[in-house]
């Protein structure tokens, strides 16, 4: 075959060509699959990290000002730009699905999520895969953090926040019925104490619950009975009708929504705030989230609150709602080892863990930091700060960090899976019936199961 | 088909009158030229020399030979002819593809399987369906949906109706003032409004219950719950059916009126007799539109009574919020298949609406 002559128009139809080959051929180009682990850092001079949160951003700036006070030449090198994914950590989950139907463009390089969402994207293997990455940093996290941050035996994410199971009260209400905390060992004795609450000060309430039976609440009375799941993996089939943690959920829903227990009001609607202001809701069996808001609802009742460990349902007060919050990194993060380490240092470091608890109030989680706590001295208030939050010992006792460190030695949740939204969805509306008195324990446990069943099936399958 | 030379002997272009259809008139276009002629040589597409000695008729115009002959090909012709209308829409056909029916096929195909957005899709089948029609909470959301619906439109399309007829016929003064008046609420987005809505229907704190000095549990009360639901929907819709029907009242011909005061019709049965019937096209628009609108609503009733996960909770929950649920449980095949088993009746509700409403005239609404 004789050469073809090389004319302009060949010269560039194949200059373009090769170009497209070498481009598609190269480990970064568009099209090849990053591997769901990564090599050692190499931080370029100036990298701008995407962190998708929910809610406000202001989870973001606090680990970054940690960063900055733990490493400040590496923060010289990394800038953060929080977006915010949606309202609640479901729209974030939501957002994360589309990313990656749109094969990985503008893929943040940091997610912040529940450990709800966690089992279905590790399992989806979209997730870094961080084991080696945190091996320096494991022997000085709490177990409970290392493990919230596992899935299948190996480490997909960074915790961030526990979400142990802690008991807020008006310690002036409770003093003034007549009631001490320390008595208050179970449910029964809780309900037992919230009669005397109401007879002693009848415009007060030891809980609160009208129409709803708070998400929080029923995953933490559940996680008493841990280990607990929907699912049984192993006998291929939901459990809600047999496991006896989901019958004890709506015994002690029926305790509790009792009029003389319960103010008749529902968390996170128009009435909560205002029912914490003026006294009706005393208490609350919540988690140490809870730290965030009761500053932001009561700020004039600084010191009137204080915290205690959970009355035992069943035969424990482990557990937990969600278990925690976690940062995850994409497999296709830009920049994943920016943001490893960008992580590692302001939640795994000592310096950072101890930055982020004088910012935010968030618990560390590393025993070199939970030593230092006890000594250390209340911080000077961020200036010009939006919302911030007090020093828990200010706002809620001394005895705040004793209590919330103890509570998440105890820290279980329940054992998701990958249909855990749809679950959860599902449990929810059951109990809904089920507190507006609709229907017994065994028929919401039966009609419960049999949704699960014909609504989700197998959660391990896709 | 007709053909012929003019008068003057020059080739002419015929006009063909368009072909009447089955129910309608000649729509009073122009007359169509077609077909041209040369009248030297009598040929022309489909004519023969017999034709060139018919008689000419209905001559519109006449060009010189040089201009037919340079004239494109009849076939030509028919072809541009036929293409240039889908010229103009084709902007519109595209987007309405690529917008809408294409995603519209793929949630189809896709409501056949088991997705989660990405990864693998797993094939199920018509499981999805069945899923859904054998679940309780689908057909309680359908029926909150329903009464929504129903209860919202009838309120609606009455108040507004009335009001319409009050500020066009009425004797009242200020109809400037009343004109935007009404129509305010329906500025204000939606969501908005129904926030506003929450803290007037709040089961406690609520401003209504406060007002009113009741304690109603509007939160959980399903008739009173979804009462605060419609009496929203009303509230923030109203305004724009009222301009709608103000439109209406308008292509309505006063000497009509007038003639039936003379004949001694009083004001009802002017409007039962005069301005329902003539307003049938206007209602059957207003009718279609609200039943659209209120089948896939969403925002009110999860904005009004929407606690933790800012849903409401089940006894309120319109259809779309299967959707929605499936769709954030990362259940794409599920959700696929709830908005096909939304988008079904609500074809069907608009094609029975608009064989009731149409009339004897057509139905070109």
């Amino acid at each position: 075959m004789a050469p073809l002559p090389l004319n302009r128009r060949r010269f560039l139809q194949s200059g373009m060509a090769a170009s497209a080959t070498a481009l598609l051929a190269a480990p970064g180009g568009p099209a090849a699959t990053r591997s769901t682990a990564f090599a050692a850092p190499a931080v370029q001079e100036t990298t701008n990290l995407r962190v998708m949160v929910w809610g406000r951003p202001d989870t973001v700036n606090w680990a970054y000002q940690a960063f900055q006070r733990a490493a400040p030449d590496a923060a010289r090198g990394i800038t953060v730009e929080p977006v915010v994914g949606g309202p609640g950590d479901q729209e974030v989950a939501e957002q994360f699905r589309l990313l990656l139907s749109a094969g990985g463009q503008d893929m943040p390089d940091v997610i912040r999520l529940n450990r709800t969402q966690v089992p279905e994207f590790a399992a989806a293997g979209v997730l870094a895969d961080l084991t080696d990455l945190i091996a320096p940093y494991r022997e000085d996290m709490i177990e409970n953090a290392l493990q919230l941050a596992s899935f299948d035996d190996r480490v997909v994410a960074i915790p961030t926040q526990l979400k142990s199971k802690v008991w807020y009260y008006r310690a002036d209400l409770f003093e003034e019925a007549g009631i001490d905390p320390a008595a208050v060992t179970d449910i029964d004795a809780f309900v037992e104490a919230g009669r005397t609450l109401n007879e002693a000060l009848p415009e007060s309430f030891i809980s609160s619950m009208r129409a709803e039976a708070p998400g929080y609440l029923q995953q933490s009375i559940v996680t008493s009975f841990s280990p607990i799941a929907f699912y049984d993996r192993e006998a291929g089939q939901f459990q809600v009708t047999t496991h006896p943690g989901f019958r004890a959920n709506y015994e002690t829903l029926d305790k509790l929504r009792a009029p003389e227990i319960s103010a008749p009001v529902d968390a996170f609607t128009p009435d909560w705030a205002p029912a914490f202001g003026d006294g009706t809701i005393a208490s609350v069996l919540i988690n140490e989230w809870m730290t965030g808001f009761l500053p932001l609802y009561v700020p004039e009742q600084a010191g009137l609150w204080k915290v205690h460990a959970w009355p035992n349902v069943g035969d424990s007060n482990e557990g937990s709602d969600a278990g925690g919050a976690v940062w995850v990194i994409p497999a296709q993060a830009p920049n994943p080892e920016a943001a490893f380490e960008f992580l590692a240092t302001a939640n795994l470091s000592t310096e950072g863990s101890l930055a982020l608890l004088e910012i935010g109030g968030l618990t560390p989680f590393v025993t070199s930091a939970r030593e230092q706590v006890p000594s250390m001295p209340a911080p000077e208030p961020a200036v010009g700060a939006e919302n911030p939050i007090p020093w828990p010992p200010d706002f809620f006792g001394e005895e705040y960090f004793p209590v919330v460190f103890d509570a998440e030695e105890r820290l279980t949740w329940i054992d998701f899976d990958p249909s855990a939204p749809r679950e959860l969805s599902l449990w929810f509306e059951w109990s809904e019936r089920f507190v507006a008195g609709q229907q017994g324990i065994d028929e919401t446990l039966e009609g419960l199961q049999a949704d699960l069943e014909s609504q989700i099936g197998d959660p391990w399958q896709v | 088909m007709r053909v012929g030379p003019s008068q003057s002997g020059r080739t002419a272009l015929t006009p063909v009158p368009l072909p009447r259809t089955g129910r309608g008139a000649y729509d009073g276009g122009e007359p169509v030229a077609r077909i041209p002629v040369d009248a030297a040589t009598g040929s022309g597409t489909g004519t023969s020399a017999m034709a060139t000695t018919t008689q000419p008729t209905d001559v519109v115009r006449s060009r010189p030979l040089a201009a037919v002959r340079a004239a494109p090909r009849p076939r030509q012709r028919a072809l541009g002819e036929r293409l240039t209308p889908y010229l103009f829409i084709a902007p519109f056909l595209v987007s309405f593809v690529v917008l809408f029916l294409g995603p519209a096929l793929y949630s189809l195909v896709l409501s056949l399987y088991r997705y989660r957005g990405y990864g693998a899709a797993s094939w199920v089948g018509p499981a999805n369906y069945e899923r859904l029609l054998g679940y309780h909470q689908f057909w309680a959301s359908w029926s909150n949906t329903l009464v929504y619906w129903v209860a919202g439109a009838a309120v609606t399309l009455v108040v507004a109706f009335v009001l319409a007829v009050l500020v066009y016929h009425g004797p009242i003064g200020g109809k400037l003032f009343y004109k935007p008046a009404i129509f305010l609420p329906n500025v204000m987005a939606a969501v908005a409004a129904a926030l506003i809505f929450q803290t007037l229907f709040a089961p406690g704190s609520g401003v209504v219950n406060s007002v009113l000095g009741v304690d109603i549990a509007w939160d959980q009360d399903a008739l009173f719950g979804k009462l605060a639901v419609v009496a929203l929907r009303a509230w923030h819709s109203i305004g724009w059916f009222f301009v709608i029907f103000l439109a209406g009242l308008t292509t309505i011909n006063p000497e009509l009126y007038d003639a039936a005061k003379v004949d001694g019709a009083t004001a009802l049965q002017c409007t039962r007799s005069i301005t329902l019937p003539l307003m049938r096209r206007t209602f059957l628009f207003a009718v279609v539109i609200i039943s659209i609108t209120s089948l896939r609503m969403f925002a009110e009733p999860n904005l009004i009574f929407g606690t933790g996960d800012g849903l409401a909770p089940a006894a309120f929950q319109p259809i779309m919020n299967q959707l929605y649920l499936n769709l954030r449980a990362g259940e794409f095949g599920l959700a696929s298949a709830v908005a096909w088993l939304i988008f079904v009746p609500i074809v069907v509700v608009s094609a029975v609406q608009f064989r009731l409403l149409r009339g004897d005239d057509g139905g070109s609404a």
